[in-house]
This record gives C-alpha cells, sequence and structure tokens, in this order.
C-alpha cells in the first residue's frame, strides 16, 4: 500500500510536470510561428510568452526530475513523504503566482529576472506583477529547498555524510570499491549540494530583487547582481539533467539484469561534474568584460569539461552494460538509450558557445537556444518520458500500441528539427529574445514552429499514455 | 536565574542604554543578542513540556524578522513603546526558544538554519552595498561596518553547513 | 480539546505577531524609518512656519512672504562630497524641464542649506553656480537661527547627523510645497522622470484645464 501511495505521488509529478511542460511548448510553437510571420502576437504579449516559457520549463522538468530521482532514491533511503507533498503544494502555490503575475499584471523579464529589469520595465508592468513573480518563484523555491534538505539529511543518515555520499572515501582508498554507495545516491547527492547552494544564493538575490522592487532607491551592484543570479539559473537548471540521469542507470540495469557498480572512475567523475557545474555559470557573463578576466577564463576552461566526466562515465556505461545483454527493447529502455545521445550531441554547440571568442559573437544569436533546446529537448525530457513508460509498465502493465512508436519517432525527428532550426539561425546571425525577425530571419523560424507543432502532438501521445496510469486497473500482484 | 536578571538589569540601565544605542554596530550585534542572552540563561526547573512547541516558534520566528526590520531600530531610539517591546520580547524570544528547539525535527531546524544563511547574505550585501542611508538615525559607515559584519557571519555559517554536511554530525 | 487549544493557540500567535508588525510598519508599507517618514508627510501635509531665510545675495524674508508661490525644496550642505551635489544636479534637470514663463511666476526652486556656520552668503553664491541656479527663479538660501533650523528639519523629518570627518550624514528628497504653503509632496531625489512629470502635471496640467 505504501508504496502504491507512493507511486501515486510520483505519478502526479510526472503528470503535471508533462502537462505543464506540453502548454509551454504550445507558448514556444506560437513564438516561433510569430518570429516566422504567421501570426501576429505583438511584442508585449510576446515577451509575455518568453517569460512563461522559459519559468514553466525549466520549473515543469525540475519538478518532474526531482519525482524520478524522489522514485529511485526512495528505494536506497529513507525520505519524507511529507516533505515530498509540502514541494508539490508550493509549486503549484508558486506556479499560480507566476501565471497571475506574468497574464494578469503583464510581467516579461524573462525567467532571469536579471537585475534591475524586474522594477525598470519602461512601465511595461507594475510593481505588483513583479512581485508576484518574484514571490512565486521564491515559494518554489522554498519547496525544492525543503526536498533537497530532506534529500541531503537521508543520505547523511545513510551514509554518515555527503562526502561519503560521492564516496570520497572510496576514491582517497580507505574504502574497497565493493563498499560504494549506489550509483542513485551519489547521483542524488551531487544535485543535493549543487541545489542547496543554488537555491540558497537564488533566495537571497530574489530577496534583493523584492527590496528593490518595492524601494527603487535602493540599487545594488549589477554585476555582482548577474553573478548571484546565473550561478542560481544555470546551476538549477543543469542539475535537471544529474536528476534524470538516474533513469539511465536504474532502467538499465534493471532491463539487463546486470547491476550498475559504482566505481573509482565514477565517483572521481561525479566528484568533478560537482564542482564544475557550481563554478562554470561564468559563461554566461563572458561578454561582461568587466568580470575578473580569472574568472572567465576558468569559466571557458571548465565549461569544456563540465558535463563531460559524467557524460563520458554514462556513455561508456550505458553501452558497456547493453552489449551483449539480450537486452529487450521496448519503448522506456530505447527513450533511455537515445537520451544518452541526445544528451551527448547536445552539449556540442554548448561547447562551441563557451569559447570566448566565440561567445562573443554567438551567444546573443539563436545558437545558444538551439544548443539547451537540444540538451533538454532530447537529453532530459526524454529521460522523462522514458521514465514514464517504465513506470506504466513496471507498476500496472499498460500494453504499449503502434501509436506510441509512431510518437517516439515523431518526437525524436521533429524535436531534432527544432533544435536544428535554432542552430541554424543562430549560424546566420539570427538574435534572439527578439519578437520580429526580418524576412531573412523568417525561414528557420517558421519551420521550427512546424516541427514544433509534431513535437507538440507527440508529447500528447506520450501525456496520454501516462494518464492511463491513473486509470488502469490492472494491478502489480499479478506479476 | 541571577545571571540572567544581572544582565538584564544591566542591559536596562539608562548609561548601558545610552552607550549601547548610539552605534548601529553596538544596538545590533552587542544589545539585542544579549537580550536574547537574557532570555537563554532564564533556567526552567521542570523539564518543559507543552503541545504549544510551532505557536512557540512562530512567534520566535515573527518576531525574530520583526527585529531585522531597519524601521524598528531606529523607532527603538524614538519611540518609547518600541523601546519597550524591544525589552520584553527579545527576552521572550530567548527563552521560548531554548525551551522549544529541541522539540523540531532535524528537517525543520535545517530550514530555519539556511533560511538564516539566505538572510544574513542579504543582509550583507544590502548593508555593504547601497549608497541609501537605511537607518535615519545612524551614520552611513556604520552602516558598511554592519555589512561587513553581516558577511562574516554568513560565512561562519557557511562554513558550519559545509562541515555538517561533509565531515558529519548527528545533530543537522 | 488538545486539537482546539493548540489551534487556538496558533490562531492567537499568528494574530499577536501580524498585529506587531502592521503596527510597525504602518500595515507594511514602511519598512525604513524613511518611507514612514515620507508617508506621513504626505498624510499629514505639514504647514510650512514662518521661519526666516537668508539667500545667496544677502535678502533677508520668510517663508510666508513667499506665498502664493510653489516652493520645490532640498536641503544640502555645500561641503558635502557624496549625495549633495547629486542631489543638486538632479534638480538642476527637473529646473530645466520647465519652461521659463512658469519659473517666474508660478515656482520658486530652493535649496537650503543646513550647515549655517560654514554656508555663508559668499559660500553659498559660489555654490549656486555649478548648478546653474539663477539666484532668483532657483534661490539657495541658509537658516542662520539654530532654532529655527531645527524646527525646519523636525517638521520636515530631516535628520541630520554629524560624523566624525567634519561632514553630515542625512536623508534626501525633493520637497514640494503647494501654493497655500503646505508641505504636499516628498519625491524620490534620484527619479528625476518621476519628479518632472509630478510638476509638469501640477503647473502645466492645471492650465490646460
Amino acid at each position: 500500500m505504501q508504496t502504491d501511495s507512493n507511486n501515486k505521488l510520483i505519478a502526479n509529478y510526472l503528470f503535471i510536470g508533462g502537462l505543464i511542460v506540453f502548454v509551454m511548448m504550445l507558448f514556444g510553437v506560437m513564438m516561433l510561428l510569430t518570429q516566422g510571420g504567421v501570426i501576429q502576437l505583438g511584442p508585449a504579449t510576446f515577451y509575455q510568452f518568453l517569460t512563461i516559457h522559459g519559468t514553466g520549463m525549466i520549473g515543469a522538468c525540475a519538478l518532474a526530475a526531482s519525482g524520478v530521482m524522489w522514485y529511485f532514491l526512495n528505494k536506497h533511503v529513507v525520505l519524507s513523504k511529507k516533505i515530498f507533498i509540502t514541494n508539490l503544494i508550493c509549486f503549484l502555490i508558486g506556479v499560480v503566482m507566476v501565471i497571475v503575475g506574468v497574464f494578469s499584471f503583464d510581467y516579461a523579464s524573462a525567467w532571469t529576472f536579471l537585475y534591475p529589469l524586474p522594477t525598470l520595465s519602461a512601465k511595461a508592468w507594475g510593481t505588483i506583477g513583479a512581485l508576484l513573480y518574484l514571490f512565486g518563484m521564491l515559494i518554489i523555491g522554498i519547496g525544492f529547498l525543503l526536498l533537497f534538505l530532506d534529500i541531503g539529511r537521508a543520505i547523511i543518515k545513510k551514509q554518515g555524510s555527503l562526502a561519503k555520499g560521492l564516496g570520497w572515501d572510496i576514491i582517497s582508498g580507505k574504502k574497497s570499491e565493493k563498499d560504494a554507495p549506489h550509483v542513485a545516491i551519489v547521483a542524488a547527492t551531487m544535485v543535493t549540494i549543487v541545489d542547496v547552494v543554488a537555491l540558497l544564493v537564488g533566495a537571497t538575490v530574489l530577496m534583493m530583487n523584492i527590496i528593490h522592487t518595492i524601494n527603487p532607491a535602493y540599487t545594488f551592484d549589477p554585476l555582482l547582481a548577474k553573478n548571484f543570479t546565473y550561478a542560481f539559473g544555470h546551476v538549477f537548471a543543469n542539475s535537471i539533467i544529474y536528476m534524470s540521469v538516474i533513469v539511465v542507470y536504474e532502467l538499465l540495469s534493471k532491463y539487463t539484469n546486470r547491476q550498475w557498480k559504482a566505481n573509482k572512475v565514477f565517483l572521481i567523475a561525479w566528484t568533478m561534474s560537482t564542482f564544475f557545474t557550481l563554478i562554470i555559470y561564468t559563461h554566461h557573463l563572458l561578454m561582461d568584460s568587466v568580470m575578473p578576466r580569472w574568472m572567465l577564463i576558468t569559466g571557458q576552461v571548465l565549461s569544456y569539461a563540465n558535463g563531460l566526466p559524467v557524460l563520458v562515465i554514462t556513455a561508456y556505461g550505458a553501452l558497456m552494460i547493453v552489449y551483449k545483454s539480450g537486452i529487450k527493447w521496448d519503448i522506456a529502455s530505447g527513450l533511455t538509450f537515445i537520451a544518452m545521445f541526445g544528451w551527448t550531441i547536445g552539449v556540442v554547440p554548448a561547447i562551441v558557445d563557451a569559447t570566448i571568442v566565440v561567445n562573443h559573437v554567438m551567444h546573443n544569436t539563436k545558437w545558444v537556444p538551439g544548443h539547451f533546446h537540444m540538451y533538454m529537448g532530447l537529453g532530459a525530457v526524454v529521460m522523462l518520458f522514458a521514465f514514464m513508460y517504465y513506470l506504466t509498465k513496471v507498476d500496472k502493465q499498460i500494453p504499449i500500441t503502434k501509436l506510441d512508436w509512431a510518437a517516439l519517432y515523431c518526437y525524436l525527428i521533429s524535436m531534432f528539427l527544432v533544435s536544428m532550426q535554432f542552430l541554424v539561425s543562430g549560424a546566420i546571425s539570427t538574435p534572439r529574445r527578439w519578437a520580429t525577425h526580418i524576412p531573412e530571419w523568417m525561414g528557420p523560424a517558421l519551420f521550427g514552429g512546424i516541427a514544433g507543432i509534431f513535437v507538440m502532438i507527440a508529447t500528447s501521445i506520450f501525456i496520454y499514455h501516462f494518464m492511463n496510469y491513473f486509470f488502469y486497473k490492472n494491478s502489480t500482484k499479478d506479476s | 536565574m541571577r545571571l540572567s536578571l544581572l544582565l538584564y538589569f544591566l542591559l536596562i540601565l539608562p548609561i548601558s542604554r545610552e552607550v549601547l544605542e548610539s552605534y548601529m554596530v553596538t544596538h545590533m550585534f552587542v544589545q539585542l543578542p544579549l537580550l536574547y542572552a537574557v532570555g537563554m540563561l532564564f533556567p526552567n526547573r521542570k523539564e518543559y513540556k507543552t503541545r504549544h512547541i510551532w505557536s512557540n516558534i512562530i512567534f520566535v520566528l515573527g518576531l525574530l524578522s520583526f527585529w531585522m526590520v531597519p524601521r524598528t531600530l531606529d523607532d527603538a531610539l524614538v519611540n518609547t513603546y518600541t523601546e519597550i517591546l524591544k525589552f520584553i520580547s527579545l527576552p521572550l524570544i530567548g527563552y521560548l526558544w531554548k525551551v522549544s528547539w529541541r522539540h523540531l525535527s532535524e528537517m525543520t531546524l535545517a530550514f530555519i538554519y539556511t533560511q538564516l544563511v539566505s538572510m544574513c547574505g542579504l543582509f550583507a550585501w544590502l548593508y555593504l552595498d547601497t549608497p541609501i542611508q537605511i537607518c535615519n538615525n545612524y551614520l552611513i559607515n556604520e552602516q558598511k561596518i554592519v555589512g561587513a559584519i553581516y558577511l562574516v557571519i554568513t560565512i561562519f555559517m557557511c562554513g558550519y553547513l559545509l562541515k555538517i554536511a561533509f565531515i558529519g554530525n548527528k545533530k543537522t | 480539546m488538545k486539537v482546539l487549544s493548540k489551534s487556538i493557540s496558533l490562531f492567537v500567535v499568528c494574530l499577536i505577531v501580524i498585529t506587531i508588525w502592521w503596527i510597525g510598519t504602518d500595515g507594511f508599507t514602511g519598512f525604513t524609518q524613511e518611507t514612514a517618514r515620507v508617508n506621513k508627510l504626505i498624510e499629514e501635509k505639514p504647514m510650512i512656519m514662518p521661519i526666516t531665510l537668508e539667500d545667496s545675495k544677502g535678502r533677508m524674508y520668510t517663508f510666508h512672504e513667499l506665498k502664493g508661490r510653489r516652493l520645490f525644496l532640498t536641503f544640502i550642505y555645500t561641503s558635502c562630497g557624496t549625495v549633495c551635489p547629486q542631489l543638486e544636479k538632479n534638480m538642476q534637470q527637473v529646473y530645466e524641464s520647465l519652461p521659463r514663463e512658469i519659473l517666474d511666476e508660478k515656482i520658486m526652486f530652493l535649496t537650503i542649506s543646513f550647515d549655517p556656520d560654514r554656508d555663508t552668503v559668499e559660500v553659498l553664491d559660489t555654490y549656486r553656480q555649478y548648478f546653474g541656479s539663477d539666484g532668483e527663479t532657483w534661490r539657495m538660501a541658509r537658516i542662520a537661527n539654530k532654532l529655527e533650523l531645527k524646527e525646519l528639519l523636525d517638521a520636515f523629518g530631516v535628520i541630520v547627523l554629524p560624523d566624525r570627518y567634519g561632514g553630515f550624514t542625512h536623508n534626501s528628497a525633493f520637497y514640494y510645497v503647494d501654493e497655500n504653503g503646505r508641505l504636499t509632496n516628498v519625491l524620490d531625489y534620484k527619479d528625476i522622470e518621476g519628479a518632472q512629470a509630478f510638476l509638469h502635471n501640477e503647473l502645466l496640467g492645471s492650465e490646460m484645464k
């Protein structure tokens, strides 16, 4: 019974996350079609959509990914269900505030809420809109902070400390590899460390923006504010993939009946990515010439190295575990495997952009959205969909139809095209975050808008399949 | 008991009030914490048992954050009622926290602690960075000292958090 | 019973905390004494008292002799190296945004020094030239009588604290006194456009009606 109600809660996380992702896709498609010249939104509406699209995608993916992490982690450590529910409630309250702020009070400063934009909007939106948005984000952040504190507490209880959760005692040779913490624990430890830091910094910078909005006479150092904002935003967004990747470990080892063991190399890779993730946000500031030079160079060098340790170890591990295992391919395992591929190629445009010389030219073009649409759309989000199919299979044995397979191919092809469209736009120097495009830039945007419609169709099939989870009566007890 | 009352008596003397309140730093980081300490030092003979832990905690957090509003510091100087409130509420906060915190779960304590880290960081930034005078009754360079102290507090609190997380400690 | 007493005590405590916050911050509007002061001034609209000014041309007169003209006021001291020059620079921008005839007839800009010991008539006359003040439509004046000075500063809530280096720490704003001699608005001195818009509305808007 306990697992049943737990799984239902997790299904709720995934369902709410999936639904929001779907609605955000709609906003994305409408923006692309506007840029493509097919429909007229008006710049003000465009920026409202831009704001809600960014906020919603990051928030919903983080929510769903934290649900996935909780599902697997709960098998190894004792987590608090109360906190898990609290996070969901906080999230929903925050989302409502953000939506009201954006749509009823015209708030539109993009999800990065870069200081002093929430306050200075040239009268495009008022104090109330900004406060609703900022407080909404704060409440969402508080929910996540509670969740990660609980996860951290549980890991410390089981392993002794977060250092041991990352397996430092094994790296240093004090313990043998066979006593290594479970891979899910290692990943969760990493995510806990980076996200608690990100959320604490985020709370500070959000409160600062709130003070500035209430009384604009209190001014702050904008460069420090930008650093804090990205130390929060980049790290939090980045952590989504590290939460989702647990699916790869758990699902592939279950399907192949082979253990995915944490060895020394694996632990070192995760430790490296922990540190890199925390310090590489500076690649968002490569164009700020006033930043200390050493920070920017560190940002460039470490950005190259950021995802790589975990990516390489996971991709290699995935190939090894599947090799000659006689694995039975279904949608869940297929999506998992493809997500690895999407993650890998999604990193490439980021590495190009993290080069300072290139960054000066590319960072404000659609090249960057190209990178994160590929990375998230073909990597992290695919892992979440894979988990949806996994959960419906292990819990309820819901049959998979031809339609689901068609959706899989449709999703992969059209999502790939959406990402490519952004990259092509970037290559022809189309600026990002622009509501209107000159005719030369319209082609790719229009193309992307149409491809986006197919992404939405495929996603709606995924979600439809997952919705059966709540209605399907076939219980696991039979198996 | 005696120590607590003696401290309270010393703090309430006009001369010590005058001296401590004439500087922002001593007002904020000497007088207020000492008043809080008065409550912490006040003994409770029997084991404290109550169902109202959460009422206590809400009172403590609600009023503690109230005393973090810059306005209250100014008001305590010019408004007698605020000054009286200060001398009553802070010892009470100290006492209530002392008897209540052990009943809280590790999670709640961790949450309160991390929120405090964020708040102190925010105040460090606010007091150090803003060009505006925050308290009308105090000089702007005193404000910077206060900000610097907040920064030091933040750093130490982060250090302690790291120690718990990485070296391990039974208490969270 | 237990649950009931628990929720009652929770309710009461919440009520106490909110009440203290409510009173202490004027219903969550004034989180610093400065905003509280400004809100209170705008609400109470105090009359300006007949205090004697001495301007940069050495003329002596009281506020009552200026009645009938609106006043746009700031408080400074000329040895100030931080806020005051910026305050006056911003005032200059507001000043220059108004048409000549309005400045001649309807409104007077007035900078008042709260440091009469050092800011003599000659010092003020030099200082005014840095900001393009003509000494007529924009005057700089001091209040020689310290008791009167204190009275005015208290009425406007200007707090001046001497620091250890021979300067002062003080709060700054634009003050607006209407034609009846009432202080009706206090404006953020950094928001130049806001102040301009306010004056344009107040002086030109009524003309158009």
